[in-house]
């Protein structure tokens, strides 16, 4: 294999590879705006400058492709002090609004002017005025000041999306982003430019202003707008879910997600959300109390008791935890159906967006779940979304026991009512729509403090019923299902979540309100 | 590790220590000096409230929001004393101004409380648009504890209007 020597390092290469695919490969950063993976190379940000030997300039390491013997230095003089002038031009008109720009604090211009950059301006003149605040559709704001012409926005419409809703229009100074479409996108995953944008002059109208980067919570977790389960960061603070970006995974969503998708997490943040267990309070419909977590379970093991009724009707989004938990449950109280309900969307495209939108329906299929097809009572219900499971569905379902992420979903007639955490807030296991076995995992500053683990409530109510059974933990659970052929088929992979939050007396909320 | 023990030594005290008395009329011949003193006239106590000192003006009081000569506030909630605030006091919410406005954004929630706040003038530093200072204002009170939690208007009333040479956002 050829190889290349990169700061002193000998590495090989596959050929066709640029020096920054290469550098990148080995951990070695240069820094670059206008280069991404995911796009073709257009060479126009000048800062990927590193030293090549035997030439007398220095090269963008995006777009020359390594040789062999090929030797190349990414920190000498020559390269630094190439890019410390490609900042110095860039920054001529850049406004430097950082205190008010959603960008600052993950923004690349900062980091390198921070490390290539002038602490003053050596232009006597005013900077160019352009456009700003400009809508880009419903969901995109531009500033056009902020922007340094990368063209990633416009590459990425033009060969990912493959819509060209935006162009570039007017030149030199006064260049902008123009939408070649005026009004909205065509394509539902336009906000990908957001992410894309490597400094502030795309910003997302959803998350505009809500939070600086600095003060949020981040954590890697899996989308569940549908089966197709793209990689995901959450952004979360103060007991809020603020916001989700694609995370990167060449198998499944590349670098990319739908907007439906990276707005789907309103239902988090609802007002309307469940936060204490419920339980009879008389014979008549919705007639419930609230009760605490320990009174509820004894209430549930006994209603299940008196009931004798099994079965289960489970939103597909439930974790492949919580269905075995469910299972586990209805069986210790009777005998009956396990069927899960889902939404079939009509948007689905061949791209990422699927049709399929419970995100663990393929795991409730092979769990041995078939698809509700009309109301039959059942012991346990499980609803994370309500559009998931129709009211017709999970009212007639008359379920014993009852976990249920919205108060206006409750069924009138369940016994026993607990808050079920959403997606966000819980560790499980989820199959997308290809069989791939991926986790979620709990964001720890989003959703209400003190819920339980569903399947920590559903292991003690069936203590409850069934003494003689053992307790188990997650392991215990991923045990369960690993006995179950259809599902060790899917190859359950061995993740270890942190451990469960022991559960607290309520705290406030958050400080100074 | 273990830990090694030193043993010091105490001095004994001496009998006028242990008598108290001449420390008693050391202290007494201060007190009464005083009382001569503003006798004299001299006096080193002041008729609060009716009569206040002169407040200096490095003096660190309850931080407030101020706005330019042009009457605009100057905070722009870009949160950097929230976020370098050691006790915490200071909780905002940012929000997005009507377009027309110098700048597109400002706090929508802006609260101080004072229960919290220590006066270390952190918030006032970090500042990048010289929209915080630490005001004279000493005398807080409330009889409610969310009296203390100073919101957006009071902050401004305390702050009131500080002129602004520069205004970097009428020609950034």
């Amino acid at each position: 294999m050829p190889t290349i020597t990169i700061d002193g390092r000998k590495l090989e290469f596959k050929p066709g590879q640029t020096i920054i695919q290469v550098a990148q490969a080995a951990g070695i950063e240069v820094p670059h705006y206008c280069y991404h993976p995911g796009l073709s190379v257009a060479g126009n940000c000048r800062i990927c400058m590193v030293e090549v030997e035997k030439n007398p300039r220095p090269q963008i390491a995006c777009y020359v492709q390594a040789a062999d013997g090929m030797v190349v230095h990414t920190q000498s003089a020559l390269a630094r002090e190439a890019r410390s002038g490609t900042m110095e031009m860039l920054l001529v008109n850049h406004p430097l609004d950082c205190p008010i720009c959603d960008q600052a604090g993950e923004c690349k211009l900062q980091d390198y002017a921070f490390e290539f950059g002038h602490p003053t301006t050596r232009s006597p003149v005013e900077k160019t005025h352009l456009p700003k605040a400009v809508p880009f559709g419903a969901k995109i704001v531009y500033d056009a000041e902020r922007c340094i012409k990368c063209t990633r926005c416009v590459r990425f419409t033009e060969e990912v999306t493959r819509t060209a809703e935006l162009s570039m229009g007017q030149r030199g100074d006064h260049e902008v982003v123009i939408m070649t479409s005026k009004g909205e996108f065509a394509t539902p995953y336009a906000m990908n430019i957001v992410d894309l944008c490597p400094v502030g002059a795309l910003t997302s109208r959803d998350f505009r202003f809500e939070s600086r980067v600095w003060f949020m919570d981040f954590t890697e977790s899996v989308c569940t707008g549908c089966a197709r389960g793209c990689n995901v960061t959450v952004g979360a603070r103060g007991g809020r879910f603020l916001r989700m970006t694609p995370r990167e995974n060449q198998d499944v969503n590349r670098w990319w997600m739908c907007d439906a998708g990276r707005t789907g997490y309103k239902f988090v943040n609802a007002p309307t959300r469940l936060l204490r267990p419920r339980v009879r309070a008389g014979a008549g419909a919705g007639d419930f109390r609230e009760a605490d977590w320990d009174e509820a379970v004894a209430a549930a093991a006994d209603a299940l008791r008196a009931s004798g009724r099994g079965g289960v009707l489970a939103d597909a989004g439930a974790t492949l935890e919580e269905l075995v938990a469910a299972r586990d449950l209805a069986a210790a109280s009777g005998k009956g159906d396990l069927r899960y309900a889902s939404r079939v969307g009509t948007d689905g495209d061949a791209f990422l967006v699927v049709n399929e939108k419970g995100a663990n329906q393929r795991g409730a299929e092979a769990l041995g779940f078939a698809r509700a097809t009309g109301p039959a009572p059942v012991a346990v219900l499980l609803v994370e979304r309500g559009d998931a499971v129709p009211k017709a569905l999970r009212d007639g379902a008359d379920p014993v026991v009852a976990f249920v992420t919205d108060a206006g979903d409750v069924p009138p007639t369940a016994q026993v009512v607990f808050p079920l955490p959403t997606w966000a807030e819980k560790d499980g296991l989820l199959v997308n729509v290809d069989g791939r076995v991926q986790p979620v995992r709990r964001s720890r500053a989003v959703g209400p403090r003190d819920l339980r683990a569903p399947t920590a409530v559903m292991e003690e109510v069936r203590l409850a019923l069934d003494p003689t059974a053992e307790p188990r933990d997650h392991a215990g659970l991923h045990a369960a299902l690993r006995a179950v052929p259809a599902v060790a088929a899917l190859g359950l992979p061995d993740v270890v979540f942190a451990p469960a939050p022991t559960p607290t007396v309520a705290a406030p909320r958050s400080r100074t309100r | 590790m273990a830990a090694t023990v030193k043993t010091i030594a105490r001095r004994k005290t001496t009998l006028k220590e242990r008598l108290l008395f001449p420390a008693i009329f050391s202290g007494m011949k201060i007190t009464i000096g005083h009382f001569f003193r503003t006798l004299r006239g001299k006096r080193v106590t002041m008729q609060y409230p009716e009569e206040r000192w002169e407040v200096k003006d490095n003096y660190r009081g309850a931080p407030a929001l101020v706005k330019d000569d042009e009457g605009r506030p100057k905070c722009v909630a870009c949160s950097l004393c929230e976020y370098v605030c050691p006790p915490k006091a200071i909780y905002i919410v940012p929000g997005e101004l009507e377009p027309g406005n110098r700048v597109e954004r400002g706090p929508a929630v802006f609260n101080i409380n004072m229960l919290r706040c220590i006066f270390c003038g952190l918030c006032e530093e970090a500042c990048p648009e010289e929209a915080i200072f630490m005001s004279k204002e000493f005398e807080l009170w409330g009889e409610k504890r969310s009296e203390l939690v100073h919101d957006k208007e009071t902050l401004y009333a305390i702050g009131g209007v500080r002129p602004d040479p520069i205004k970097k956002w009428s020609h950034k």
